[in-house]
C-alpha cells in the first residue's frame, strides 16, 4: 500500500454540535479512492504506510456515528498528517472582527460548510502556527481595545477578541482567565467577578489573592499604556499591527526544529540579555542613544540579567554566538534578509536609503557623473560593474555585502554571478587581495563608516605622491587608492527595502511580543529619536526615517514655538 | 489481577442526541437520567427486555468511543443477590447482529434466550471476570487491546474476521436506580483543549448552582482529570492506564 494512493476527505472524528464558538484541531475521515474503504485517522502523524495509525470501517453505517459529514460540492483530497480546523460560527463572526490582514486571509482560506461552520485542511505544523497567530492577534487587539476605551467599558468588539482568545486551542490558560476577571472587573459586575475568580483559581491552581494580584499587575500594564503623556501617540499606533519584520522572527522562532529547536528552547531558559553597542560613525548622539537604549532596557529586564558591550564590527560575534545567547543591538542593525532568515529583527525606525562609493583614480565606471553628490541608483552601479568587469569591494560594514547580493537578486540583475570579475569582498580582507586595479575596482561603503574613511584618506594623502607624474609608477595598494579616490555620497538603495533599527536575535522574539512590549519601545524609540535631535544624523548616514518620527518632530517643532511665544518673560 | 478492574464508559466524538459538554457534565453528577441515549441503545435495551439501564465495557477502552473516556469503580460484593448483570459480549452487538453467530440469532425470543443464557450476576462480578480473562489470555493486555480473540470465549460466537472486539468484551449493563449506590466515576481522560472548552462552557452555563460549578471544576482540576495534548489522543492513555493498572 503507498501513500501515493488518493484519498478523499469524508469528514472529521467529532461533532458540529456544542462547538460553535469553537476553533477545533480534529483528526480526518476519508475515503481511499481506488478502493472506497474509510480510514479514520486515529493517531498523529498519520498515513495510509503506518497502518495503526488508521481505524477502517467495517461498514459505512458506522461512519455516521464516528465524525460528521463535510459536506462540499466537490471531492476534497486529504494528504498523510493532515488534520482539519474546524471554525464554529460564533468562532468565525468574532474572529471577523479582528482587521488584520493575515486573519482576513486565513477567513478566505476557511471553507464554508453546514450549519455556518467551516473548515480548513492543515498539517498539524500548520494548524498550530495558524492557532498562535491567531491567539496571539486575538490578545494584541483586545488589549488595544481595552486600552483605546481607557480600561471604562467593554466594546462589543473587546468581547469578540476575548471570544477568539478563549477558544483558540494554543493560548495559555492564565491569559484567558486574567482578561476574564478584567472584563468583570471593568463592567463592576462583582458577582461574576467573584465566581469566576473562584473558578479561575482552582483551574490555574492559584490563590485568589495571587490571581487578584495578577490582574493588578496586568491593569498597571495597560494603564502605563495610556499615560497621559502618551495617550495620543498611542492612539497613532492603536491600529499598527505587528510588523513583518517581527511577525517572521517569531515564525522562525515558534516553528523551528531540530538543533535551532534545541538552541532555542536551551537559551529561551537563560535570564541573560546582552547589548551590543558600536561607536563606528563616531557621533556622539548615537553613543548617547546607545546608553539610553540600555536605560530603557533596564526597565523590561532585571540589573543583574542586562549587560552592554561594544563592538567594532557586527562580524566580530561570529555566527555561532550571535546565536548562544539573547541580543540586543543598540546600533542601527540594518535588517538584510540574509538577517531576517537568520531570526533577526528590528524595531524599525527607518531604511536605509543611501550607501556611499569609492571610485579610484583612473576608473571610468562613473564618467557619466562628474558631480559626486548627483544620485546614483546602486542597481545601475552594479550592472556597470557587470558591464565593465569591474569589482565591488565592500568596505567595513557588516551588511555591505549583503545588501549588493539582495539588489541583485531583487533587482533580477543578469551576469552578476556569472561575472567572475564581480566579487564582493569586505574591508578586512584587504590584505589578502593580491591586486587590486584601480580601473577595476570600485569601493562600496556604509555613510556611517564615511569619517574614518575619510580620516584614512587624510593619512595617506600624506603619504602619497599626488602629483599627475607620479600616477604611472604609483603603487596599486590601498593607500595609494584611498588617496586619490573621487567620493559619491548619494547611491540610492534602489527596488529593495532594508529596515533600520534597534536589533534583536531570534531569542527575543517572543520576548518583545509579551504584553506587546514592542508598542511601548517602538513608542519610546521614535520619541527617543527625536528627542535627541538624531534625525539630522541619521540622515547623514543614508538611514531616513519612518513617516511617525517626522511628525513627531515637527509635533515638537510646533509645540516648541507655541511654548516660546507663551513665555516671553523668559527673556 | 490484582487491581479491581475499572468500567469503561466513553462518549462517541459524535453524540446525535446531546451536546457533550452536558452529558459530561452529568456523567461526573451521576445524573444519568438526565443524559439520553442513542437510538440503537435505547431499541436493543427494548427488545432484549432490560429495564433503562447504563453501559459500560469492563476494563476495555474503545476507541470509538474516545472522545472523553471515563474509569468507574464498581462494587463487588454489595449488589443485591439477584441483580444483574455483566455478559461476555456487547449486548446491543447481539440485538443489531453485528455480531456473529452459530447458530444464527434470527428472531428476537433467539437473541433474548441467548443474551439471558450468558447474563451475569453482578455480585462478585469481578471474579466471574478474572476467571474468564484467565482462561481465555495468555496476558491482560490481549484482551485490553483486542486484537487478539478468546481462547475458548462464548462457544457460539464465531472466532471470524467480521466479529470485531465488541464480540469478545465484556459489557456491564446496570439499573438506572442502582448506579449511584454501587459506582463511582474515578478518572477521566480528555484532550486538554476540550477540558477547557468544557470549564469555559461550565462557567457559562446557567443549569448549574455555583456550587456544582465548582465541584465540577475541582474534579475536572484534579488528578482524577487525565488530560493529554495532541498527537496523544485520550484512547492511547486510557488503553496504557488499563494496562498499567493490570500489571
Amino acid at each position: 500500500m503507498s501513500d501515493t494512493l488518493e484519498m478523499t476527505l469524508w469528514g472529521f472524528d467529532g461533532d458540529l454540535i456544542g462547538n460553535e464558538s469553537r476553533l477545533m484541531v480534529r483528526l480526518p475521515i476519508f475515503k481511499v479512492n481506488k478502493d472506497n474503504r474509510i480510514g479514520v485517522a486515529s493517531i498523529l502523524p498519520w498515513s495510509l504506510e503506518s497502518q495503526n495509525t488508521i481505524r477502517w470501517l467495517s461498514n459505512d453505517s458506522k461512519i455516521e456515528e464516528i465524525g460528521t459529514q463535510i459536506k462540499v460540492s466537490t471531492p476534497v483530497k486529504v494528504l498523510s498528517d493532515d488534520v482539519i480546523l474546524i471554525a464554529g460560527p460564533i468562532f468565525l463572526e468574532s474572529l471577523k472582527k479582528i482587521d488584520d490582514h493575515e486573519i482576513k486571509e486565513l477567513i478566505t482560506r476557511f471553507n464554508i460548510i453546514q450549519n455556518e461552520f467551516a473548515f480548513l485542511i492543515v498539517s498539524i505544523q500548520e494548524s498550530v502556527r495558524l492557532s498562535d497567530r491567531v491567539g496571539l492577534l486575538a490578545r494584541q487587539y483586545f488589549d488595544l481595545e481595552l486600552i483605546k476605551n481607557k480600561l471604562n467599558n467593554i466594546t462589543d468588539e473587546a468581547r469578540s477578541y476575548l471570544i477568539v482568545l478563549r477558544e483558540t486551542p494554543t493560548v495559555l490558560l492564565d491569559e484567558i482567565l486574567i482578561r476574564k476577571l478584567l472584563v468583570f472587573k471593568i463592567e463592576k459586575n462583582t458577582d461574576a467577578y467573584r465566581r469566576c475568580l473562584e473558578l479561575s483559581s482552582i483551574r490555574l491552581e492559584k490563590t485568589r489573592s495571587e490571581l487578584e494580584d495578577d490582574v493588578s499587575h496586568y491593569t498597571k500594564i495597560l494603564l502605563e499604556q495610556f499615560s497621559e503623556e502618551n495617550i495620543k501617540n498611542r492612539n497613532d499606533l492603536i491600529n499598527d499591527q505587528l510588523p513583518d519584520e517581527i511577525r517572521s522572527a517569531l515564525i522562525n522562532y515558534r516553528e523551528a526544529t531540530g538543533d535551532r529547536r534545541l538552541v532555542i528552547d536551551k537559551v529561551s531558559k537563560q535570564p541573560n540579555i546582552t547589548v551590543i553597542k558600536s561607536n563606528y560613525t563616531g557621533f556622539d548622539t548615537f553613543e548617547n542613544f546607545q546608553k539610553k537604549v540600555v536605560k530603557k532596557l533596564r526597565q523590561y529586564v532585571q540589573n543583574r540579567n542586562l549587560s552592554s558591550t561594544y563592538t567594532k564590527d557586527f562580524d566580530t560575534l561570529c555566527k555561532i554566538e550571535r546565536n548562544q545567547k539573547k541580543y540586543i543591538f543598540a546600533f542601527p542593525m540594518y535588517l538584510t534578509m540574509d538577517k531576517a532568515q537568520d531570526g533577526f529583527f528590528t524595531i524599525t525606525y527607518g531604511k536605509l536609503n543611501k550607501l556611499g562609493l569609492m571610485v579610484p583614480e583612473g576608473n571610468d565606471i562613473l564618467s557619466e557623473y562628474p558631480e559626486t553628490d548627483q544620485p546614483t541608483k546602486l542597481s545601475d552601479i552594479i550592472i556597470e560593474s557587470v558591464n565593465h568587469g569591474t569589482k565591488i569591494l565592500c568596505l567595513e560594514n557588516y551588511s555591505m555585502r549583503e545588501i549588493v547580493d539582495q539588489s541583485v537578486l531583487i533587482n533580477e540583475i543578469d551576469g552578476y554571478t556569472k561575472n567572475p570579475a564581480s566579487v564582493v569582498l569586505t574591508g578586512n580582507d584587504f590584505e589578502l587581495v593580491p591586486l587590486i586595479e584601480n580601473d577595476k575596482t570600485i569601493f562600496l561603503y556604509d555613510l556611517g563608516d564615511k569619517p574614518k574613511i575619510m580620516r584614512d584618506k587624510d593619512k595617506a594623502e600624506k603619504s602619497v605622491d599626488l602629483s599627475a607624474s607620479a600616477l604611472l609608477n604609483r603603487e596599486k595598494s590601498y593607500n595609494n587608492i584611498i588617496a586619490t579616490a573621487k567620493h559619491y555620497n548619494n547611491i540610492i538603495v534602489d527596488g529593495i527595502d532594508i529596515p533600520v533599527g534597534i536589533g534583536f536575535n531570534i531569542h527575543m522574539a517572543d520576548w518583545i511580543v509579551e504584553n506587546n512590549r514592542w508598542i511601548d519601545f517602538k513608542l519610546w524609540v521614535y520619541q527617543t529619536i527625536v528627542d535627541l535631535n538624531l534625525i539630522d544624523d541619521l540622515n547623514t548616514v543614508g538611514i531616513s526615517l519612518v513617516e511617525q518620527i517626522i511628525k513627531y518632530q515637527n509635533q515638537k517643532f510646533s509645540t516648541n514655538k507655541k511654548s516660546t511665544k507663551k513665555t516671553p518673560v523668559q527673556d | 489481577m490484582t487491581s479491581i478492574p475499572p468500567w469503561v464508559f466513553g462518549l462517541r466524538p459524535k453524540l446525535k442526541y446531546k451536546q457533550w459538554q452536558e452529558v459530561l457534565a452529568n456523567l461526573l453528577l451521576g445524573k444519568f437520567s438526565l443524559i439520553g441515549k442513542g437510538d440503537n441503545t435505547i431499541i436493543s435495551e427494548t427488545g432484549l427486555g432490560l429495564s433503562p439501564c447504563w453501559y459500560w465495557y469492563i476494563a476495555k477502552a474503545d476507541d470509538a468511543f474516545g472522545h472523553v473516556i471515563s474509569f468507574w469503580e464498581a462494587r463487588t460484593n454489595e449488589w443485591p443477590e439477584d441483580e444483574m448483570g455483566i455478559s461476555p459480549f456487547d449486548s446491543g452487538g447481539i440485538w443489531h447482529g453485528h455480531i456473529k453467530t452459530s447458530p444464527q440469532l434470527r428472531e428476537s425470543t433467539e437473541k433474548v434466550a441467548f443474551f439471558l443464557k450468558h447474563d451475569k450476576k453482578l455480585l462478585s462480578w469481578d471474579r466471574t471476570f478474572q476467571s474468564y480473562i484467565e482462561v481465555n489470555y495468555d496476558v491482560h493486555s490481549d484482551y485490553i487491546e483486542g486484537h487478539k480473540i478468546p481462547k475458548i470465549g462464548v462457544p457460539e460466537i464465531l472466532n471470524i474476521s467480521s466479529n470485531t472486539s465488541q464480540a469478545w468484551t465484556w459489557e456491564a449493563h446496570v439499573k438506572l436506580d442502582s448506579i449511584n449506590r454501587y459506582v463511582d466515576i474515578i478518572k477521566i481522560f480528555i484532550d486538554n483543549n476540550d477540558r477547557n472548552s468544557f470549564l469555559e462552557w461550565i462557567e457559562d452555563s446557567r443549569a448549574f448552582e455555583h456550587a456544582v460549578k465548582i465541584r465540577l471544576t475541582k474534579w475536572m482540576m484534579s488528578e482524577n482529570c487525565v488530560v493529554c495534548n495532541k498527537p496523544k489522543t485520550p484512547y492511547e492513555l486510557a488503553v496504557k492506564s488499563l494496562i498499567v493498572i493490570f500489571s
